[in-house]
């Protein structure tokens, strides 16, 4: 039991960047891009903002943790 | 399986307050121990006298031999070096040249650098610092310094939990600097840890990302993996689960603390990123072989007498 709960802790921290990313993509999915001269749908706009906001920062949080990582490794 | 299942629901509530709310404040509150004086020092390898080639090179040719072996900071229980400290207990009687604004060489001009990395010492009466790029050459420097002389002291290099190095083959844990350093300071001085974690994550709630992200790699690193390491390697779940437990967030700049009553010592609360440390970075700047980190990107958190003060 203990191997596990120590798996399913190791799997909840591993995923929580990659928790926005998600997201975001998921956002970046329920509204597209719209065609030139179209009017977006209501909330696009924003929906969009939020979702690359919360996509591009997941990505830095993986690359920082990977920083972070490279660093314990005292290779930075 | 209905042991099970209040699990299943604990986890998820668990990933949802870490998602909500900052996920370092979660972790301290469900793992943090209360702080001890406990040290680490305890179990000092046989091998753990380290920097003696280097020592021997620079002094007198005495007690080459083995060399002394590399220091990892990863976790590792097959490796115990990792919470322990070279014991200084071989530092010759012959104070070692002090530079003042150059670091201090040890004889080899040829030698290839090992990156940012050394101790500064500011000492009563002196405008100028001492430098050192070896923790043995600080070491024994220190002990030639009259007592209550030492207004401020960084070391600066690698750091993990209750652990601090300085170069490849010197490092310390809250023993060794009481021990080394025990009467030197002045009152008020400072004692600065410029390593990663050197301190613990605290309880205090944050909303800073980069202190919830410093907190989780610092979990997965210092608990997770070693844990299942340990596992692999046939050690009982429990005695493993309490080992990591109480190594992951050890509080270095705590610990100390209660080493050098008075003196303010301080450490990070996460990984300490030094921009000018970076690959490139460092050769621009020419600080490839700085003894003092400049800017560090971190949380820094300070102690006086076992008690938490303002950095």
């Amino acid at each position: 039991m203990s191997d596990f709960k120590a798996l399913l802790e190791l799997l909840l921290l591993a995923a929580i960047p990659l928790a926005p990313i998600v997201a975001g993509r998921l956002l970046l999915r329920k509204f597209p891009k719209t065609e030139a001269g179209q009017a977006p749908p209501r909330g696009a706009r924003a929906g969009r903002l939020i979702g690359n906001i919360l996509f591009w920062c997941g990505i830095l949080a993986v690359l920082l943790m990977l920083l972070f990582v490279l660093n314990y490794k005292g290779l930075i | 399986m209905t042991g099970d299942r209040v699990n299943y629901i604990a986890m998820l509530k668990f990933l949802v307050l870490a998602l909500v709310l900052p996920p370092a404040a979660a972790l301290s509150a469900e793992t943090e121990a209360p702080p001890s004086p406990a040290t680490i020092a305890d179990d000092v390898p046989a091998g753990g006298e380290m920097g003696m080639q280097d020592l021997a090179e620079f002094y007198d040719n005495a007690g080459r031999g083995s060399g002394a072996p590399e220091m990892d900071i990863a976790p590792s229980r097959s490796q115990p070096v990792q919470y322990t400290a070279p014991q200084p207990k071989s530092v010759p009687v012959t104070p070692p040249p002090v530079s003042s604004n150059k670091a201090a060489s040890s004889g080899a001009a040829e030698e290839k650098s090992t990156g940012a990395h050394g101790v500064t010492i500011h000492v009563r009466g002196s405008s100028e610092p001492l430098t050192f790029r070896k923790g043995a050459d600080a070491a024994a420097a220190i002990r030639k310094l009259p007592d209550g002389s030492i207004t401020y002291i960084q070391f600066y290099g690698h750091g993990a939990p209750g652990y601090q190095t300085v170069d490849p083959a010197y490092g310390l844990g809250s023993e060794d600097a009481g021990e080394l350093l025990r009467g030197k300071m002045a009152p008020g001085a400072t004692l600065d840890f410029s390593g990663c974690n050197t301190s613990s994550v605290g309880t205090r709630t944050s909303f800073n990302p980069f202190f919830g992200l410093s907190t989780i790699t610092r979990r997965l690193v210092y608990f997770s993996l070693p844990y299942f390491s340990d596992r692999l390697n046939g050690v009982d779940a429990r005695e493993a689960r309490e080992f990591w437990e109480d190594a992951w967030n050890k509080d270095l700049a705590q610990d100390t603390s209660l080493e050098l009553r008075g003196t303010k010592v301080c450490g990070y609360r996460t990984f300490g990123l030094v921009p000018e440390r970076l690959p490139g970075v460092s050769h621009l700047l020419g600080r490839e072989e700085a003894t003092s980190p400049g800017y560090v990107a971190g949380v820094r958190a300070c102690y006086i007498n076992g008690a938490e003060v303002e950095p």
